[in-house]
């Protein structure tokens, strides 16, 4: 029955673009670019042990910036139908008339280089995928975290399949286009209820193919609320901290994936607004941390063969064995830096606004599982996720957040949740700190985290 | 809209509708100007083209939803909507999702702002984001940049459902946020301010938060954080302006007091039990002076009231949508909300607050040999188990009963349900302030706020760096 329905999208989203260079001889204009995607989405959301919705998407959009006497201006419409575009770059047109000639325009970019083959971006098995298919997924993740005890509850999940095809196309010759799969699933446990409830547990993963295994996202969620269950004692000081993969690289509490795709962008270095800009060249980190952009490594959900303005992507090393290497450029920033773009656009699709930003962020794995770097651990705590680190100061890079699930670990064991353990302190104290690296890589679409060690974390307790 | 109001309520009319318990359509046509200020220049200036619809349906007590951009085919979106019900398994052992009869309503809810934001000249907005930057970064040498975020929407929204209500709704959204960094002894500082408003337009730029009142806060609070010490480590007696008290009464009380968490949540045995002193009262109002969260009737057409979330010191309602409402047998609160019509009506908080007490800040600050005094908020995070982290972006020490040194970037949390017993005095002041709360991925303008508020010691733990 429900099927994604790709087929004839990449043709329609090429038709669109190639109508741009007339809408914009019409207007008599010379720079533009266009950035076009059409996506299409099934949803089930599962709430209380149950599957409790499920959402069918389509969607379109068409972003624009033209650019008349270094006055630039933006536009963006969700309909493809011509008139449409036509009222968009009028708009957008229209809007350079507000603006101040800005005399650092370099122009839009042009690629000389070849697009990289980047493999594992698009699984056939997923646009076959039915609603259906994805029934059975989020029953197996239930299952798999109830199976672990009896109390425990799934409060929240869900499991999404989407297939998305994006073009650039601009005045400067780019014409570019990619057509990507993805599957996502998320699972939050939580032990008990009322007065004795735990925080709430979650785990997700990221594919490009329908390769998952969902029994053990429910699992490993359920089993963190147990270990909570159990409430151990905690005292205020400095001691060893391990970091799960999540609690460093989920998209929106991750403390060293938000930290870093802020502080490695080229822009916060023109702003001086990263805590980084002044440290390149230096060893902030031990020999153990090497942070690449890996935009181009096969199948992973950063990974894509151009940037948002069309320029080719690649891996490049941003931190080396402890010391700043590079930061990443779009082709503004970069030119202001006198730098050329390393292929690192980004898009807010709100308000057309093109920044750097790291694409792919990958942390050299070491060794061992988050078991192995716990059982090392004499007196310490696990986070497995960061409540609040949304608000921490990524400009100078201070922050405090309670972790939440935050797990006891006494002789190397896991010996109950720790309630209302606040970690403190600034990143780059934090990374000097790092005592190992695990090799227990998860994929959170934007980076690849391992479990961490750090040493000498200040902890307060109430 | 009325050509569109037209069209939707002729495609509830099918043969596949007819077949449906519930189908409720909505659609938006909206325009959103967005301008990015850096310093003196600006970085960006855009204009967005939002229009598309959803349909939602609930048949034999489950939900299906769908979405498509622009309004071609709304019969195919309906029946995607009702594919995607039939795949969502009945309820074991519980009762089929239901909804709580409401009178169905026609009605457009019109904006009272003198001119559409849309149509305010571009010109006139960039020079009051300029005057804004540069009026900070004049002020003080250790400033390095300053970064005004503009945006506002305009336009309506439509909700058509199969019960017979219709709903036009004005949109008219402005919101700002501004932020300054700087260096200080080799230190990065930084601070930003939030301002918004459903309500009043451009006025609100012009009459209240003027560009030299935006100006002069955030200076202060840069300043703060360029002079100031760090905070310690550790529980200690506080108050908290009414901005943090909002954050408070939002983060660790009201995502609680939502019907769809309560149950799995730590009020979850506290129902109609006694969690705060007598003299604490908690409401999330639809309808408040300069509320960021104000609507007249909710995203599933039901006509908002107020919800007394806690009454002097008990436990009282849950927000709710109209599926909770009937669960719980209760009255309708109008809290269904949706970002837009590309996600479902789930239930948000509108402008929740701390209802006033009868102190003067003196007469808090008295008897406190030390403490700290956080006047404002940079965000804040709640958890099922009721634990709650709250980020401080202004602050001072309170020593021997005064204000004394400001103090740096800190963030403080506690257990609602602990912390909230020990309150141990309420201002007789109030004051409500714009955000905006994230949840299930959707964003949306919210309010908090209240009087002062005295904290024991115990009821929350400073995570500063001292």
């Amino acid at each position: 029955m429900m099927t994604l329905k790709p087929l004839g999208q990449e043709t329609q989203l090429r038709e669109v673009l190639e109508t741009i260079p007339d809408h914009a001889r019409r207007l008599g204009l010379n720079e533009f670019e266009a950035f076009a995607y059409s996506k299409s989405s099934r949803c089930l959301m599962i709430d209380t042990n149950r599957i409790n919705s499920a959402t069918v998407v389509e969607s379109t959009g068409l972003s624009i910036r033209v650019v008349r006497d270094a006055r630039a201006g933006a536009s963006f419409c969700s309909s493809f139908r011509s008139k449409d575009i036509e009222k968009c770059m009028r708009s957008a047109k229209a809007l350079t008339a507000s603006n101040q000639p800005d005399l650092d325009w370099p122009g839009f970019p042009c690629s000389k280089g070849k697009y990289p083959e980047v493999k594992g971006l698009f699984d056939s098995g997923l646009i076959s995928l039915e609603l259906n298919g994805l029934k059975d997924m989020a029953e197996t993740m239930i299952e798999g975290a109830r199976s672990v005890a009896e109390p425990i509850s799934v409060t929240l999940g869900g499991v999404e399949c989407s297939i998305q095809s994006t073009g650039v196309l601009n005045s400067s010759g780019i014409e570019a286009h990619r057509r990507e799969t993805a599957l996502q699933a998320f699972c939050v446990s939580l032990w008990g209820s009322g007065s004795s409830v735990t925080a709430e547990s979650a785990q997700g993963s990221m594919s490009r193919s329908t390769n998952m295994d969902f029994e053990k996202i429910g699992r490993d969620s359920a089993e963190i609320a147990l270990k909570s269950s159990v409430i151990a004692g905690s005292h205020t000081g400095e001691c060893d901290v391990v970091f799960s993969p999540a609690a460093l690289g989920d998209s929106d509490s991750g403390l060293l994936n938000i930290m870093m795709q802020k502080s490695l962008s080229g822009q916060s270095v023109i702003r001086k607004n990263s805590f980084l800009s002044e440290l390149l060249g230096e060893q902030i980190a031990p020999k153990e941390l090497t942070i690449y952009d890996n935009p181009v490594l096969s199948g992973a959900g950063g990974s894509k063969q151009f940037d948002d303005e069309g320029m080719p992507t690649k891996k490049k090393t941003l931190i080396k064995e402890g010391v700043v290497n590079g930061f990443v450029w779009d082709n503004y920033y970069g030119a202001k830096a006198h730098r050329s773009s390393t292929g690192n656009a980004v898009r807010n699709q709100l308000t057309g606004a093109v920044s750097s930003s790291p694409l792919n962020l990958q942390i050299r794995p070491g060794s061992g599982m988050l078991e192995d770097l716990v059982a090392e651990v004499d007196d310490g705590y696990l986070v497995w996720s960061g409540q609040g680190v949304h608000t921490s100061n990524l400009e100078t890079g201070d922050f405090s957040f309670v972790a939440n699930p935050g797990l006891k670990i006494r002789k190397g064991q896991i010996v109950g949740g720790a309630r209302g353990v606040m970690i403190s302190g600034n990143l780059l104290e934090l990374i000097k700190g790092i005592s190992r690296i695990g090799a227990d890589i998860t994929d959170y679409g934007n980076n690849l985290m391992p479990s961490i060690r750090f040493s000498n974390v200040k902890v307060t307790t109430g | 809209m009325n050509d569109l109001s037209d069209r939707l309520a002729k495609a509830l009319g099918s043969r596949l509708c007819s077949s449906l318990d519930y189908v409720e359509l909505r659609s938006e046509s909206t325009v959103h100007t967005a301008i990015n200020q850096c310093d003196s220049g600006v970085e960006v200036i855009s204009r967005r083209y939002e229009s598309g619809h959803s349909a939602r349906v609930l048949n034999n007590g489950c939900w299906g939803f769908s979405v498509s951009d622009g309004f071609r085919d709304i019969q195919s979106t309906i029946r995607n909507a009702a594919k995607a019900a039939s795949v969502v398994p009945p309820r074991d052992g519980e009762a089929p999702a239901e909804l709580c009869k409401i009178k169905p309503i026609q009605r457009h809810v019109r904006s009272r702002t003198r001119e559409p934001l849309q149509e305010i000249d571009m010109d006139e907005k960039i020079s009051f984001l300029k005057e804004i930057c540069l009026g900070i970064i004049h002020s003080d040498p250790r400033i390095t940049t300053s970064v005004t975020n503009y945006r506002d929407t305009s336009g309506q929204k439509l909700l058509v459902t199969s019960e017979g209500t219709c709903v036009v709704t004005d949109v008219s959204l402005a919101g700002l946020m501004t932020s300054a960094s700087g260096r200080v002894a080799g230190r990065s500082v930084s601070s930003r301010d939030e301002v918004g408003t459903v309500t009043r337009g451009w006025d609100f730029f012009e009459k209240k938060e003027t560009a030299k009142t935006i100006t002069d806060r955030l200076v202060k609070r840069i300043q703060g954080q360029m002079n100031g010490i760090p905070a310690k480590r550790g529980t200690f007696p506080c108050i908290l302006s009414p901005r943090v008290v909002g954050m408070l009464a939002h983060e660790a009380l009201g995502h609680l007091a939502e019907a769809d968490s309560f149950s799995t949540g730590a009020f979850g045995d506290l129902e109609g039990k006694r969690v705060a002193p007598e003299n604490i009262t908690i409401l999330d109002s639809p309808s408040i002076n300069d509320g960021f969260g104000n609507i007249k009737i909710d995203d599933e057409g039901v006509i908002a009231r107020d919800a007394v979330l806690i009454r002097n010191g008990v436990l009282g309602e849950q927000m709710t949508d109209r599926e909770w409402a009937a669960r719980l047998g209760t009255p309708p609160t109008g809290n269904a909300r949706a970002e837009s019509y590309r996600v479902p009506p789930i239930i948000r908080m509108r402008n929740t607050y701390f209802a006033g007490g009868d102190m003067s800040l003196d007469e808090l600050l008295e008897d406190k040999k030390f403490g700290y005094y956080c006047v404002d908020v940079k965000g804040g995070q709640t958890e099922t188990n009721s634990s709650f982290q709250v980020g401080i972006q202004e602050c001072y020490e309170i020593r021997d009963g005064e204000i004394s040194k400001p103090v740096r970037d800190l963030a403080f949390s506690g257990i609602a349900v602990d912390s909230l017993q020990m309150i141990d005095g309420l201002g007789d002041d109030f004051e409500i302030e714009s955000s905006y709360c994230g949840k299930l991925f959707q964003y949306m303008a919210t309010s908090d706020g209240g009087p002062h508020m005295s904290l024991k010691k115990g009821a929350i733990v400073f995570g500063g760096s001292g």
